[in-house]
């Protein structure tokens, strides 16, 4: 696993990570795992700069921002296209600044001596042994919104800093400081749009080098990515399609690499085994990941994908996946209840009959869905949230019946025990007391959070990618200027109902990167079919992994008969709490492998060598 | 699979074939929001789709079929109530009888990929469904076909 790490404070420190590589120029900071050429640092006397990670900042660059590093303008070094982590000292004073989805987290936990920071929460953790948090995995899994208890991790005693937030290490302590405004200046979708394509562009080019490239290539995201690194290299580009999928993405796919000269198309057969929760009864086999990684639920799948990838490249490169895509490039209908706030009734009426049309409903029940989530505020819609868990556990309806909310309750959180729903509760209050620089738009709150979400998992993929095939991931869409690019536009212009992905289509139309036909495309693929063959083919082992021997049963977080009559109605093919039951399997499988398989993290440092 | 077919953004259609869908989207919509008893409006409905069949005997050429069908989806952005798949099927298919033209009224569900959906279209004899997303294998069973 790649990890960064370091030390501030008086004392000597006795320890260091296991198998790390000193930060030249920075004493007490460590990589592990990292390769050199991702290790880069420049530096003046007391004044040093070093990213880890994928960063488009060449050698110059990185020298030139050497003032902005002494003047403490610790944002001006989260601009370069890629993703990394930003470790900047400045004479006293050192900054750890993460990214803005999490790829590359900051977490500290400070003691008498000094404090430690890494981008592992699970290494803070084992430094003493704390164990997980139970609040915190109960939030994991109720809402999944990783800054709703902003500062607390899934480990006890080990702080995390939250999105848009740098770690800063003085002689004073730690401190948490924002460096990411809450809200964007909006800007409108036509001038973001050639902001939108130089970010990609750029955010692609940056990865290229020698290494063979390969990318996905199936909805339109994946796509524009493949034929964006397709300007540059020779590009491989699979296409999982299993016939019980019946989407057109290969379809799509095939036509794509006819009209792009330097895509290489190859489709991966789907097999009768490779469906969702296939390979549960060896957790062994998957690669451990710091926070619960929803990809080990699908690993038999990306398996076969990568397989492919490997077997087909001279040799292992880098691999583009377009995740994350819907999140900056879309938006969900919850920014109807912002409309609401801000009194522009015709606008939300208009956007809410299309929104029916495509819900199969009318645009009144679109409208009283996101009635109240437009009457309250983010703390007001914590106090609600832990109001309503304190009330007895509900029945099953689907998600998208229910009523929009800024921290919406999952399915999960009606199968966790009343006490632990009580203690949850009160965290969301004290985190609406606690809430300091709360964003006025219910749609910054929720594209941050799904950011974030979404950072953590495509981490756990990144890490599947690397330990069993070698291969680099590159999430394009999660990086610092993407982001930025694409969240600038209101969620309502992204968002219009009526257009599929209307910024990719003016970022990218007539611009002859992608054939028109792709941008005209309306439809989008999904994996449905193979999550619920999945379910019924390893109902079994699901009911056993969440049974009452499971570790989240131990702590509370589920109880038996709500997951027996969820993959009960999977096996019927009716309608069930697919996603949230995906959530939980992840968390028991991250669970059991925190117990099953201690990593040896640390090493003992001995005199001589920490003299050295 | 998701694909936002259920909503059309263009304008399609000839002035009567505009007109004609309004009006068939309009009587779908009263039909199947009458206020009596669930399985008492299902009849009239039933009756209304069988009279409709009977009045439009001519063919109706595929590519007016598709237009004439998009016309109701767009006629229906007009409309705050539910116009899901079974309204707007029924209008068009109102409305070719508006035309003296003949669409079947379908009734189905589909089980792959799961979960079960219930689904209503129309359908052109001879040629299968209309307006509806069929790349891929999307099929639904039909259960009812008027």
């Amino acid at each position: 696993m790649r990890w960064s790490a370091g030390w501030y404070g008086g004392t000597r420190h006795d320890r260091q990570p296991a198998g790390g590589r000193a930060v030249p120029g920075l004493e007490n900071t460590w990589t592990v795992g990292w390769p050199t050429a991702r290790v880069r640092s420049a530096g003046e006397g007391p004044v040093v700069l070093t990213t880890v990670g994928e960063c488009g900042a060449s050698d110059r660059q990185l020298r030139e921002a050497l003032p902005a590093v002494r003047a403490r303008g610790w944002p001006a070094l989260t601009g370069w296209p890629g993703s990394y982590l930003v470790v900047a000292r400045s004479g006293e004073t050192l900054a750890v600044v993460g990214d803005l989805a999490g790829q590359h987290p900051v977490y500290y936990r400070e003691d008498a001596a000094g404090t430690w920071w890494s981008t592992t929460a699970s290494a803070l953790a084992a430094l003493d042994g704390a164990p997980v948090d139970v609040t915190v995995l109960a939030a994991h899994l109720a809402f999944s919104q990783p800054d709703a208890l902003a500062e607390r991790s899934l480990f006890r005693s080990v702080r995390r800093v939250p999105g848009g937030h740098l770690l800063l290490l003085g002689p004073d302590g730690a401190a948490v400081e924002r460096y990411e405004p809450v809200t964007y200046p909006s800007v409108a979708l036509r001038e973001a749009a050639p902001t939108v394509r130089a970010a990609l562009t750029e955010a692609v080019a940056t990865r290229i080098d020698d290494r063979p490239v390969s990318a996905d290539l199936a909805g339109l995201d994946s796509t524009t990515l493949a034929c964006l690194a397709a300007q540059h290299a020779p590009v491989t580009a699979v296409t999982y399609a299993d016939e019980r999928l019946r989407d057109d993405d290969l379809a799509y796919a095939r036509r794509t690499a006819a009209a792009v000269p330097s895509l290489t198309h190859h489709a991966v057969p789907g097999a009768a085994d490779a469906v969702y929760y296939a390979g549960l009864n060896d957790l062994t086999e998957l690669p451990a990941t710091d926070a619960p990684n929803p990809y080990v639920v699908t690993a038999s799948i990306k398996r076969a994908v990568l397989g492919t990838v490997v077997e087909k490249m001279p040799g292992p490169g880098v691999h583009f996946t377009g995740a994350a895509g819907d999140a900056v490039l879309s938006a969900p209908s919850s920014y109807l209840a912002d409309l609401l706030r801000e009194r522009q009734h015709r606008r939300a009426l208009s956007h809410a009959v299309i929104h029916a049309r495509l819900r199969h409903t009318s645009a009144f029940t679109v409208l009283a869905r996101v009635k109240d989530a437009a009457r309250t505020g983010l703390a007001g819609s914590w106090l609600r949230t832990a109001a309503e868990l304190r009330r007895p556990a509900r029945d099953w309806i689907p998600q998208a019946q229910r009523p929009i909310s800024w921290t919406p309750l999952l399915a999960s959180a009606d199968w966790m025990a009343p006490d632990v729903r009580r203690r949850l509760a009160a965290a969301l209050d004290q985190a609406a007391e606690e809430l300091t620089d709360a964003p006025v738009r219910l749609a910054d709150w929720s594209d941050r959070q799904d950011l974030a979400r979404l950072g953590t998992n495509t981490a756990g993929w990144r890490a599947l990618a690397l330990a069993e095939h070698g291969i680099e991931l590159a999430a394009p869409y999660l990086d610092n200027e993407v982001i930025r690019a694409c969240l600038a536009v209101p969620a309502d212009r992204r968002g219009e109902p009526a257009q599929y992905k209307p910024l990719l289509d003016a970022a990218f139309t007539g611009t002859g990167v992608l054939p028109p036909f792709v941008l005209a495309r309306t439809t989008k693929g999904g994996f449905n079919a193979l999550a619920y063959a999945g379910l019924r083919d390893h109902a079994r082992v699901l009911k056993e992994l969440l049974g009452p021997s499971s570790r989240l049963a131990a702590l509370g977080l589920v109880t038996e008969y709500p997951i027996t009559s969820a993959l009960e109605r999977a096996a019927a093919g009716q309608p069930t709490a697919q996603g949230t039951l995906h959530l939980v399997v992840a968390a028991e499988v991250w669970l059991r492998q925190l117990a099953f398989a201690p990593k040896q993290w640390w090493e003992e440092v001995t005199p001589r060598v920490a003299l050295a | 699979m998701t694909s936002i077919e259920a909503y059309s953004t263009t304008r399609s259609g000839t002035y009567p074939e505009r007109c004609a869908a309004a009006a068939g989207l309009a009587l779908a919509l009263v039909l199947l929001h009458l206020p009596v008893r669930r399985h008492l409006r299902f009849r009239y409905t039933l009756r209304a789709a069988r009279l409709a069949r009977r009045a439009g005997r001519r063919p109706l050429d595929p590519t007016r079929a598709q237009e004439l069908v998009d016309a109701v989806r767009h006629t229906a952005r007009w409309w705050p109530g539910r116009a899901a798949c079974m309204e707007t099927s029924l209008g068009a298919v109102l409305a070719a009888a508006l035309l003296g033209r003949r669409l079947n009224w379908c009734l189905g569900a589909r089980f792959c990929p799961p979960p079960v959906e219930y689904h209503a279209w129309a359908e052109l004899p001879g040629t299968g469904p209309v307006g509806e997303y069929t790349l891929g294998g999307w099929h639904h069973r039909t259960a009812l076909s008027i």
